[in-house]
C-alpha cells in the first residue's frame, strides 16, 4: 500500500527501489579506517588500564587529593566535594556513592566498582572513584611518569 | 523543483528545515534524558541524530547555531544548565559537530558513510569530555575514564551511526532535503 502511495505522488522522479527491497548498509574507505583507529585505540586503552594486578584497594580523589582504602574491609567514607560531603561505603569487596549533594544523582544510580580500573564519579562533586591493583607498584609507575 | 523556488522561499525552507531538526533535537533530549546510564554522565547520543542529517543540509553559521540549541535544549532537561556540567555537554557537542562536518569536508559520500561520521563524531564529543574532565575536575585520574569512553563512544557511534544510514537509505524526504541543500 505504502509502495502505491508512493509512485501516486511522484510518478515520474522517483524510481526508487520498492520499500520492501532491503538495502544494506555499505561501508566506506573511511568508514573502516575510523572504525579501525577506534578499536585500536580502545583496545589499547583497556589493556593499559585494566592489565593491572588484582583488586586491592579503592582511591577516592578529590580536589587534587588521592584518599586510598582498602577493599577488603568494608567501611563508609565521607569527603569533602565542590558541593558538600560525599558518602562513599566499600562493600563486599565492591564500592559506590552512598549520597551525595549533586542535583542528578546519577553517581548513587551508577554500579558499584569492584574490578581493577573500574572506576565511578560525581562530576558535581568532582569526587572520582577507582579500582586499583597493588598499591606500592602504581606509585613507583607514577614516580616514574613524573 | 528547486529551479523553480524563489531566493526567499529557499531560505524560509532552510529555516524551516533548521527549526525542525532543532525541535527533533529537543524532543530526542528528552527521550535520552529517560534512558538509563552505563556509567554517570554517558551518553547514548540520541539527540545528535539532527546534528549528523544537518550535516549535509545547513550551511555551517546554522549547524553551529543548532549545536548551541541542542546543548541548551539538553542543559534545560538535565537541570545543569547553569552549572560547570553544561560545559561538559557544550565542549562535545562542538567537537563531535567540528569533526563531523570536518570529515564531510575531506570525505564525500562515496568516502565515508554515516557511520563514519558518527563513530567519528562520538568519538570526539568523549574525548573532548574526557580533556576538560582531566583539566578542570579529577586531574590524572581521568585517565580511567578511557577505555569506558572509547568503548561506548564506539558502540553508540556505529548504532546511531547505523540507524542513520538505514534511514537515509530509505528517506525520500531526506534525499529530497540534500538535494535542496545542494542547491
Amino acid at each position: 500500500m505504502k509502495r502505491g502511495k508512493g509512485s501516486d505522488a511522484n510518478p515520474a522522479k522517483d524510481p526508487a527501489p520498492s520499500r520492501l527491497e532491503r538495502q544494506s548498509i555499505k561501508l566506506r574507505l573511511f568508514d573502516v579506517v575510523i572504525i579501525a583507529l577506534a578499536l585500536a585505540a580502545f583496545s589499547a586503552s583497556a589493556l593499559v588500564i585494566y592489565g593491572g594486578p588484582a583488586p586491592s584497594s579503592l582511591v577516592i580523589s578529590t580536589d587534587g587529593e588521592d584518599w586510598i582504602y582498602p577493599l577488603n574491609e568494608d567501611r563508609v567514607v565521607q569527603v569533602q566535594g565542590k558541593l558538600g560531603l560525599v558518602t562513599i561505603a566499600i562493600e563486599g569487596g565492591r564500592a559506590r556513592f552512598l549520597d551525595s549533594p549533586c542535583q542528578n544523582k546519577l553517581c548513587i544510580g551508577a554500579a558499584p566498582i569492584g574490578v581493577t580500573g573500574d572506576w565511578s564519579a560525581c562530576l558535581p562533586s568532582g569526587v572520582f572513584i577507582r579500582v586499583e591493583g597493588d598499591v606500592d607498584e602504581h606509585d613507583e609507575f607514577d614516580a616514574i611518569v613524573r | 523543483m528547486s529551479m523553480m523556488n524563489s531566493t526567499r522561499s529557499y531560505a524560509e525552507g532552510r529555516a524551516r528545515l533548521a527549526s525542525f531538526l532543532a525541535a527533533l533535537a529537543f524532543f530526542l533530549s528528552a527521550v535520552e534524558y529517560m534512558l538509563p546510564r552505563p556509567v554517570p554522565f554517558m551518553r547514548l547520543g540520541l539527540a545528535n541524530l539532527p546534528i549528523l542529517l544537518a550535516v549535509d543540509l545547513l550551511p555551517f553559521g546554522s549547524y553551529i547555531t543548532l549545536v548551541f540549541v541542542k546543548v541548551l535544549g539538553m542543559s534545560i532537561l538535565s537541570g545543569s544548565l547553569f552549572s560547570y556540567v553544561a560545559l561538559f555537554s557544550l565542549a562535545g557537542s562542538l567537537a563531535s559537530a567540528l569533526v563531523m562536518r570536518g570529515l564531510r569536508f575531506v570525505a564525500t559520500e562515496r568516502r565515508v558513510s554515516y557511520v563514519g561520521l558518527c563513530v567519528a563524531g562520538a568519538l570526539a564529543s568523549n574525548l573532548a569530555q574526557v580533556a576538560l574532565a582531566r583539566v578542570f575536575v579529577f586531574g590524572a585520574s581521568a585517565r580511567y575514564m578511557l577505555p569506558a569512553f572509547l568503548g561506548l563512544g564506539l558502540i553508540s557511534g556505529l548504532v546511531l551511526g547505523a540507524f542513520a544510514e538505514l534511514f537515509a537509505l530509505n528517506s525520500a524526504w531526506l534525499r529530497q532535503a540534500k538535494e535542496d541543500a545542494r542547491g
